[in-house]
């Protein structure tokens, strides 16, 4: 019995930003090694031009409409995929460009960061296309580990190592869970591509094999009750994997899970909508709540992105296209917003090497440029209008309505306004409260871009949605048949602004 | 008497494996999943499964468990560890656990066998080595390729986190 | 003949053990090896589907799960390092800096 290999160019052709970004990798890999008196910086600048490169490719499929299916279903690229790569790829290249100043603190392997943060981005890269259940494992895996070494990058910092232990020990007992609930999964229908596994009956092998693959991407994407090792995971490990940690992941995790729940589930959708109505108001809460209590900056951006990802879940529980639909935008939003705060919280630690909101106290005085970013960031993840987090949150909302998912957003709204509250105290303190020490604060220049990119995109999201609708709701095409009462016209036209 | 192999091997993994879980030095814990590892090979071969089983004896019992008994015998791990204060608590949520699942699958064992799927046969003559080799690099290409990735993760990984600083890098 | 639920029984016993394993112990070097004991149950579990149903799909997703195990173990074993050489125990419950 031999199978033959058939692999045409076009079937490559689906490959190619993958390829390319190995190849890059390994490039700068090899530079690092070779050309030991090169700055690094220079490397980090090298990664963002390879970056900008597979993102050119990106943008190219999704214009020319370039997809298929590769590896017996195993590896899909769709408007979906190309959606989240782009999504990825343009977190990295910011992050990248957020961590230049911060390398320079470490003693030692300053290159290799970047070749695991390319490494890290690739693999979420895969998620992305991944369209069965031993490549979401497998893909899943590769890109956790990325971040297990760099979430304890800081070696003699006995906070990131230890971060970085309690990340390891929970990211591999999901993964324990992950592969049970999956050998579940395929005990049950002998298959394991997601189109394959929606079978009619639930059987209690299935319930179990899907609540276990659930509680694994549950704990990637930080849901409350698998958030434990967010809040010091965040604290602990450099700023910049924060960041990267707070954002990438999370997106890579939502295009399993909206593949998951709208291909293999479809059939049980009563039921877990259910499950992500309560996981939902379980993580907004808890997470808004506790973030009230926080003294520490990343902390409470830690504990306001779990409140984020209940805002998210919303639209999956919702089940349609629309849903579908808001939560890409969402993302989007929430890359701008949250990737523009952490780069000031990354700057203003370079600067006065604390993160404790006290020492936010009038960082009007020393910098009016930082303090008016971090304010437009934090009202955009507040949804505040007419920024991009008003627009996400109303396109959730809208798509939660159409379900009649009327608690869970009575539920959202309330905890928009204790989320305010919290957002609102930081900004306060940054404009009113004096600042201890008034000098200055001025910011290098691959810092000031992504300060710039994020403010950008959250004003062009908040004022001018339109073409960002356009793209997520052609992303979501392949989900027409999930639609729910008037989620199939293809222009949102919303009552504000654009 | 494949039903008596079963049971020894299966007894032999239940116990080991409360053992790994139970005792207290980490030298023996880690001693006893090796044999569990053995055993697991053993149930493999029962299975059919004998490239699997020998990868299991190559990869777990002689790369992974050897890893952390270096790392035990090098860190000096002490052995006065006891359990966690909801030591309890742990072990009935496993208890009941256990026999939840225990019903659950009698009752699925005595509704009829599990579904057949159509596709994907495989002839025992060929040999479990030459069938996995064939879909390994054909159908399987993608995990494959990533899978060797992950190792050069690992590996770089390893060596930014444990390396001594001897030099400025 | 051995019925398929035999095999998913042990499995589930030995999953269910690793989990405790890792839940209740608070020396690092266990928990590993805990979790190394619900991998073991996914690929027992694995082995006996692929068997029945005549189907290799299970045992290639072995053999990735033991890649992934392999890469897992000199991950976590280097983060053990870098912690050890920080602080010289590794109790979980002896880190104090970051609640848990």
């Amino acid at each position: 019995m031999t199978f033959t290999l058939t692999l045409s160019g076009a079937d490559l052709l689906l490959l190619l930003p993958e390829m390319l970004l190995t190849v890059w990798l390994c490039v700068v890999l090899t530079m690092d090694f070779a050309m030991p008196r090169l700055p690094k910086d220079r490397l980090a600048y090298l990664s963002v031009a390879g970056l900008a490169g597979v993102l050119a490719n990106l943008v190219w499929f999704d214009l020319a409409g370039i997809g298929g299916t590769l590896f017996a279903h195993m590896f899909v690229v769709d408007r979906l995929a190309v959606f989240f790569k782009i999504f990825i790829v343009g977190t990295t290249i910011l992050v990248i460009l957020a961590s230049v100043d911060y390398v320079r603190r470490f003693r030692f392997f300053k290159g290799e960061y970047y070749f695991l943060v390319l490494m890290s981005a690739l693999g979420m890269m895969f998620m992305a296309s991944a369209n069965d259940l031993l490549s979401v494992f497998i893909t899943l895996e590769f890109s956790t580990f990325g971040f297990y070494v760099l979430v304890a990058y800081l070696r003699d910092d006995v906070a990131s190592n230890e971060a970085g232990l309690k990340f390891f020990i929970l990211g591999v007992f999901a993964a324990g869970l992950l592969a049970y609930g999956i050998s579940l999964v395929y005990g049950e229908t002998g298959k394991l591509v997601f189109s394959d596994i929606a079978s009619p009956s639930a059987t209690p092998g299935l319930v179990i094999g899907f609540l276990l693959i659930f509680a694994a991407l549950g704990f990637k994407i930080g849901a409350v009750p698998f958030h434990s090792w967010i809040p010091d995971t965040y604290h602990g490990a450099p700023t910049p994997v924060t960041a990267f940690l707070s954002i990438a992941p999370k997106g890579a995790a939502f295009a399993i899970l909206i593949r998951m729940f709208f291909v293999s589930l479809a059939a049980f959708k009563p039921a877990w909508v259910l499950l992500l109505v309560g996981a939902s108001i379980l993580s907004m809460t808890y997470g808004n709540i506790v973030a009230i209590a926080q003294r520490n900056i990343k902390r409470l951006l830690a504990y306001s992105g779990i409140a984020q990802i209940g805002n998210i879940l919303i639209g999956l529980a919702a089940g349609t296209k629309m849903g579908g639909d808001a939560i890409l935008f969402y993302l989007l939003t929430y890359l701008f917003a949250n990737l523009g705060a952490f780069a000031i919280v990354i700057a203003v630690g370079n600067l006065i090497r604390s993160d404790e909101i006290e020492d936010y106290n009038g960082l009007n005085r020393r910098s009016p440029f930082l303090a008016f970013a971090m304010l437009v960031f934090l009202l955009s993840l507040a949804g505040v209008p007419p920024l991009a987090g008003f627009i996400g949150k109303l396109y959730i909302f809208l798509a939660a309505i159409d379900e009649g998912l009327y608690t869970l957003i009575a539920v959202g709204l309330i905890n928009i306004v204790i989320s305010m509250y919290y957002y609102l105290v930081v900004v306060k303190k940054m404009y009113i409260n004096e600042p201890t020490d008034p000098s200055p604060l001025t910011i290098s220049p691959p810092m000031k871009v992504v300060v710039y990119a994020g403010l950008a995109g959250t004003l062009f999201l908040g004022i001018y949605p339109q073409p960002a609708i356009n793209w997520v709701v052609a992303a979501t095409l392949m989900f027409s048949n999930l639609a729910g009462p008037a989620a199939a016209a293809p222009t949102l036209v919303l009552p504000i602004g654009g | 008497m494949e039903l008596f192999f079963f049971y020894y091997l299966a007894g032999v993994i239940i116990l080991t494996a409360l053992l790994v879980v139970a005792l207290r030095n980490p030298i023996y814990s880690a001693l006893s999943l090796l044999i569990m590892f053995f055993h697991v090979a053993g149930l493999y071969v029962t299975l059919h499964a004998e490239f699997l089983a020998a990868v299991q004896v190559i990869v777990y019992a002689g790369a992974i468990l050897v890893l952390y008994l270096f790392v035990v015998m090098l860190l000096n791990v002490k052995r006065e560890d006891r359990y966690h204060p909801q030591f309890p608590i742990g072990a009935f949520l496993g208890l009941v656990i256990i026999t939840e699942v225990l019903l659950l699958a009698f009752r699925r064992s005595e509704s009829g066998t599990p579904p057949m799927p159509p596709a994907g046969s495989v002839a025992e003559a060929v040999g479990n080595t030459e069938t996995i080799g064939d879909v390994l690099y054909t159908t399987y290409l993608f995990p494959f390729e990533v899978a060797s990735l992950i190792l050069l993760v690992a590996m770089i990984g390893a060596i930014v986190l444990a390396k001594r600083d001897l030099f400025e890098a | 003949m051995v019925p398929l639920s035999y095999y998913v029984i042990l499995s589930v016993i030995v999953f269910v053990t690793g989990v405790v394993g890792v839940l209740i112990r608070r020396n690092i070097i266990i928990i590993l090896l805990s979790v190394e004991l619900m991998l073991n149950a996914t690929n027992i579990n694995f082995v006996a589907y692929s068997y029945y149903f005549q189907n290799i799909t299970g045992q290639v997703f072995v053999f990735f799960a033991l890649t992934v195990a392999a890469a897992e173990v000199a991950v976590g074993l280097a983060i053990i390092i870098a912690l050890y050489r920080s602080k010289s125990s590794i109790n979980v419950d002896e880190f104090q800096l970051l609640k848990w």
